[in-house]
């Protein structure tokens, strides 16, 4: 019979305490603004307390983690993020509010892995982890993303 | 990648504000429901009418009492609390001079009520004697985890390499209350009914000379009396069932990871338990003052009208908790008994070895009499000389006569 280790008060302390920039920085990207961000992180932390005894123990405890704070940035991005963006005029630096079109217009999963590689320097597997996808997956994710930005960076500095 | 990198940060720089994990742990709280917070409002509204209706005065002071005792404790997370007493139940004696020594038990407590965290601390005449950490997944002491069913479901291997199991069910083997009941009862309420208003203004008298005023809260078996200092608010005194004891600290303080640390392996296994093994009658008191390298002390052959009548050689084990890995110890004892021959009469045992030995009633920790010291424990006196633990055990003495007889007891040797 397997145990339901559930998590610890403690240990999601401490997952917070020691990551809580990098959600913060992560929720950012997909809720859109680091006001809902940082809400979103909170309202994970407090699922995560709450839940924490139905907490498996089959993956880590900071893959769990992440999947709440993305799921939670998920319910507050801004519905109206992309028409919002492209109203907004481009910077002077070549690659500001174009990039974050190109981001926002990207399919999901790549976005998700790109802000969790790139924000959260998370390593594939635990990518992975997060998003309930295999690593190879990850991998061809983030090359279709890695792709479609520096395709989209070339044009903006021509 | 590099470039990627870059267009990334521009567009959500990295954050630098920290929020207050205090406030996950306050918002993952059950909600109220609604209704609740009617009835409460309700009665809160009830109450003070009948407050203002039936002894308006008394009302206003004591709804200040109460605000100024919460407010003298603080706010923050961790309450934090010396507690000091009397030790009870046992006196420390000078035997020489038969004065008493007063042992105080200090107990420090910190208690995170949001986090599940309580670590105490027990020291006796600042000698630390107890550690314990308390957390949601279990209790932690000097000896290590304090096994409970649920730690040993969980950790099966570990469990096994301990040697420790669950056949008695759930309850077995919970751990321990750290705290005499009345005192984890101040420590985890005292808060709480000050801020729900569930204390009372009782009456009562000065302590030391000084001007308090007493409160009281919980009903029946949890009513503990608390008294404030009047100037400070701060409580000084807790009347419990068994004594007063003497509140030296009670504070809040910022939740720090380091104040609820595990506690600190004792260097040395603590013995668990200790018995008399097997013993055989010896000849004579030379025999056993053989036994004990020439070093026992005995009353004489007849003492006060009681004769020797036997000296036994005892074998005495000693064992240590499974997580020690220390085999079970053997040493060997020497018993001797005075009586009277009449069934009945007085009877008097000393029991004499060259160690600290369970078997014997010593703790073995640094609670046990020093060297010229005695401890009065019921009919049973402990008595460090010459380098010999030495056990009394004198059921019709009084401590006036123990001491008298744990004075009395000369070397072997002597005429």
């Amino acid at each position: 019979m397997r145990l339901s280790r559930g998590a610890s008060i403690i240990e999601l302390e401490r997952v917070y305490r020691a990551d809580f920039l990098r959600f913060v920085r992560v929720a950012t990207a997909i809720a859109g603004d680091e006001e809902s961000g940082a809400d979103a992180v909170h309202d994970a932390f407090v699922q995560a307390v709450r839940k924490r005894r139905s907490y498996r123990a089959e993956g880590p405890l900071e893959a769990w983690v992440w999947r709440l704070v993305v799921n939670a940035a998920k319910k507050r991005a801004r519905p109206k993020m992309h028409v919002e963006l492209e109203e907004t005029p481009a910077r002077e630096n070549g690659f500001g509010d174009p990039l974050r079109a190109l981001v926002a217009s990207l399919p999901e999963r790549q976005r998700l892995a790109l802000f969790l590689r790139y924000y959260a320097d998370l390593d594939y597997e635990a990518i992975a982890d997060t998003l309930g996808v295999s690593t190879g997956t990850v991998g061809a994710t983030l090359n279709a993303a890695h792709t479609a930005l520096r395709r989209s960076l070339e044009e903006a500095r021509r | 990648m590099k470039d990627i990198q870059e267009a990334l940060d521009r567009l959500v720089p990295e954050p630098t504000r920290m929020s207050a994990w205090e406030g996950v742990l306050r918002d993952a709280r059950p909600r109220r429901r609604s209704l609740a917070v009617q009835l409460v409002v309700a009665t809160g509204i009830a109450a003070l009418a009948a407050l203002f209706v039936v002894a308006p005065w008394q009302g206003s002071e004591r709804v200040g009492v109460l605000d100024r005792a919460l407010a003298a404790v603080g706010d923050k997370p961790v309450l934090h609390v010396v507690l000091e007493s009397p030790r009870t139940g046992e006196q420390l004696v000078d035997l020489e001079s038969g004065r008493p020594v007063v042992t105080m038990v200090t107990t420090e407590v910190w208690f995170d009520e949001a986090r599940g965290l309580k670590k105490s601390v027990s020291r006796v005449d600042g000698v630390l004697m107890d550690e314990m950490l308390e957390t949601p997944e279990g209790g932690f002491t000097r000896g290590g985890v304090i096994y409970t069913c649920r730690w040993i479901a969980e950790h099966p291997a570990e469990a096994a390499k301990a040697r420790v199991s669950c056949p008695g069910g759930e309850r077995s083997s919970e751990p321990q209350p750290s705290l005499d009941p009345a005192l984890a009862n101040f420590v985890d309420h005292y808060r709480t009914a000050l801020g729900a208003g569930n204390a009372r203004r009782v009456t009562g008298n000065q302590v030391d000379g000084h001007d308090v005023i007493w409160i009281e809260f919980g009903t029946g078996r949890t009513l503990e009396r608390v008294a404030l200092d009047k100037s400070t608010y701060t409580p000084v005194l807790i009347s419990t069932p068994n004594g007063s004891v003497r509140v030296r600290t009670a504070e809040t303080m910022p939740f720090e990871q380091r104040l609820f640390s595990r506690p600190k392996p004792v260097e040395r296994p603590v013995p668990a338990g200790g018995s008399v093994i097997a013993e055989r009658d010896l000849e004579n008191m030379f025999a056993g003052n053989a036994i004990l390298s020439g070093r026992a002390l005995w009353l004489g052959p007849e003492w006060r009208g009681l004769r020797l009548t036997s000296v036994k050689r005892q074998e005495l084990g000693m064992s240590y908790a499974p997580r020690s890995e220390r085999e079970p110890s053997r040493t060997v004892g020497v018993e001797l008994s005075y009586s009277t021959r009449i069934k009945g009469a007085t009877t008097i045992h000393v029991m004499e070895t060259l160690s600290c030995q369970m078997a014997y009633a010593w703790t073995c920790q640094p609670r046990d009499p020093g060297e010229g010291m005695a401890l009065l424990r019921g009919p049973m006196t402990l008595v460090r000389r010459e380098g010999l633990f030495i056990t009394i055990l004198a059921l019709q003495s009084d401590r006036s006569a123990a001491l008298e007889l744990a004075r009395a007891l000369r070397p072997v040797s002597e005429p």
